[in-house]
């Protein structure tokens, strides 16, 4: 097991190298000068400042270089300095890296455990007005845009019902748990809901296929309860194929999360990144572009791993 | 010299079997009509792309012209000169209606076109993919797993914060088009790729070969054909992802540039008025979520029409 996590670590290494080069390329061919965006251009720099500036930045030498350069930083964390606060990227990025990991982890078991639930009951009532209600609901929040379904969830709960804050990880100063966790009901639900839909799909189909089976007849006619039918005979694999689907909605999540930490104003990373375009700061826009690639990566790693564990059959080798 | 001409008479009257069996894009359509929630959404994207292309015709409002006597007037307004307005007026003064019907020109058309040069892309890299192997599909398959683990919208963000303000005004949703469909082919090229590789070892394509047909001829007129119904199927998934894609960047003030309407950025002017004109965000974002979800369910109900699993 911890070989086979170790050799999936050294075979994500390439693609992150892909990631690193493509996002490197998208924003260092882009026309206009770097060092202008640097510069406090009301101080109307001269040629031999902005020269300055771009030996500084190093920005003189050839496109090639200066990636090489920038992976041999970045992978001792040095992503430069950001052109909006003039502090270093990474600083910026740990400050608000733990909101979101926070976030999303919270969002992620939260969803899946509803979702897993939710799947249960749909498959037990198969074709009945609940099932009908569940799967509507799951198209629904599958295809819904996060950020309109939270103004709407923020209208209804914190506007018109005023039973929920509207945005921040707290009030200011008041850090208890209980505080926080009252700010959170709103994100983490939403954030989840697009898990929880499509998920809940993928457990009902796959504990129908799964009661259909032999050896649940079995269990049945021995005379089992229906209960410890579902849960300790199908359930377990009815959830292989979710394993399958968890590290494809990965990539997802992190996109939902950008749009949850913006509209309830949470201080994580995707606010940062949507707060660096009106800067154009492109050094901390690369590292976060490459920090979410890595977590998505990271996490398909550990869903691989949890395959092993819902499905012993498999073997790492 | 007999011989031969038997077999052509053999041929013909094969060819007149074939043709009493229903092509399969025929069953497909007959399995799709008789599911009631692909036929609904069918007439609910109808709806919406006929008030979308005919949005001039169906409201006298101009989408863009700012009157502060109608500012946040609720719905069912009546205007001076008489018109109601059934989604009410926005922070503007302007006809949150006409804006939403005026939006979904744009982010329908970006939407379509995005995912139209996405399944391009997809299919043709797909197709040489799977049909031909070797390096090429190694290399085409990598590029397409680094792209599945990247998460899309803080790229898309880059991009469209890098490359938006380069463009000329107005010339954003083209720009929209091109990088979503640049970021958009990796499903297709998958789906087809798979396909290909089941289809190419199959007898039509071996006789098309022995035929002497060019590998450009064998891919485009007996392969992918084959190969349409799955990619009907992704088209609507990713034309609703496209339409999100949109939404999402012009929320964020990367997208489509204000006042043109579209419904992400009518959604972002909105929300700082949720307190008390709760209309300006609900009505773009209800008509925006009933496209996708018509789409998503739409796409859902081929998927089950295709399913070979379900025949009858």
């Amino acid at each position: 097991m911890g070989r086979y996590i170790l050799r999936r670590i050294l075979q994500s290494i390439p693609v992150l190298f892909g990631i690193s080069l493509i996002t490197f390329l998208i924003v260092n061919t882009a026309p206009g000068d770097p060092a202008l965006l640097y510069m406090d251009r009301s101080s109307n720099p001269t040629p031999e400042d902005i020269q300055e500036v771009r030996r500084e930045l190093g920005l003189d030498k050839p496109l090639p270089v200066r990636y090489v350069e920038w992976v041999g930083r970045a992978m001792v964390g040095d992503f430069g300095t950001s052109f909006k606060d003039k502090r270093p990227v990474i600083d910026r990025i740990s400050e608000t890296l733990p909101y979101s990991i926070k976030l999303s982890v919270i969002s992620i078991l939260f969803g899946y455990v509803t979702a897993i639930l939710l799947g249960i009951l749909a498959a037990v009532k198969a074709n009945s007005w609940i099932d009908y209600i569940i799967s509507f609901f799951s198209a629904l929040f599958v295809s819904a845009p996060v950020f309109w379904v939270a103004l709407m969830a923020i209208l209804v709960f914190s506007v018109k019902l005023d039973l929920l804050p509207t945005s921040g990880w707290s009030d200011y100063g008041n850090e208890s748990i209980w505080n926080v966790a009252r700010h959170l009901i709103l994100p983490v639900t939403i954030l989840a809901l697009r898990d929880i839909a499509g998920m809940s799909r993928y457990v009902r189909s796959g504990l129908l296929e799964v009661l259909r089976q032999d050896y649940v007849r079995t269990a049945r006619s021995k005379g089992l309860q229906e209960r410890v039918v579902i849960f300790k005979h199908a359930l377990r694999n009815s959830l292989i194929p979710v394993v399958t689907v968890m590290g494809l909605s990965l990539p997802a999540l992190v996109g939902g999360a950008v749009l949850t930490e913006t509209v309830f104003g949470l201080p994580g990373m995707g606010r940062l990144a949507v707060g660096s375009i009106a800067n154009r700061d492109y050094p901390m826009l690369i590292a976060i572009n490459l920090l979410s690639a890595v977590m998505v990566v990271l996490g398909n790693i550990l869903a691989d791993a949890a395959y092993g564990w819902v499905d012993p059959r498999i073997r790492y080798n | 010299m007999a011989e031969p001409a038997k077999k052509i008479e053999q041929q013909k009257v094969d060819y007149s079997v074939t043709k009493s069996v229903e092509s399969p894009l025929r069953i497909f359509w007959k399995r799709l009509r008789t599911h009631k929630p692909s036929m609904f959404s069918l007439v609910i994207l109808f709806v919406i792309l006929l008030l979308a292309v005919l949005a001039p015709y169906v409201t006298v409002f101009d989408p863009e012209k700012v009157d502060l006597s109608l500012k946040f007037a609720p719905p069912f307004t009546r205007s001076a000169d008489g018109h109601i307005m059934l989604f009410g007026g926005d922070n503007l003064g302007r006809d949150v209606f006409t804006r939403a019907w005026y939006g979904a020109r744009v982010s329908l058309m970006v939407g379509f076109l995005a995912e139209g040069l996405g399944i391009v892309l997809g299919a043709i890299l797909g197709a040489i993919s799977g049909y031909y192997g070797g390096w090429i599909d190694t290399l085409l398959m990598r590029i397409v797993d680094i792209f599945l683990s990247i998460p899309t919208l803080i790229l898309l963000i880059t991009v469209m914060a890098v490359y938006g303000p380069l463009v000329p005004k107005g010339g954003e949703k083209y720009l929209i088009v091109v990088v979503l469909g640049i970021l958009g082919w990796q499903g297709t090229a998958r789906l087809v790729r798979g396909e290909i590789l089941s289809l190419k070892e199959r007898d039509f394509v071996e006789a098309a070969k022995g035929l002497g047909a060019r590998d450009r001829r064998i891919i485009f007129r007996h392969i992918l054909p084959n190969v349409m119904a799955p990619i009907i199927v992704s088209v609507t998934l990713g034309v609703s992802g496209a339409i999100l894609s949109e939404a999402s960047l012009s929320y964020l003030g990367v997208g489509i540039q204000p006042p043109v309407p579209s419904w992400g950025n009518m959604i972002q002017s909105g929300q700082n008025y949720l307190r008390n004109a709760w209309w300006i965000t609900a009505f773009p974002g209800a008509v925006l979520c009933l496209t996708t979800l018509a789409l998503y369910m739409l796409g859902d109900g081929l998927r089950e029409a295709l399913d070979p699993r379900l025949k009858k």
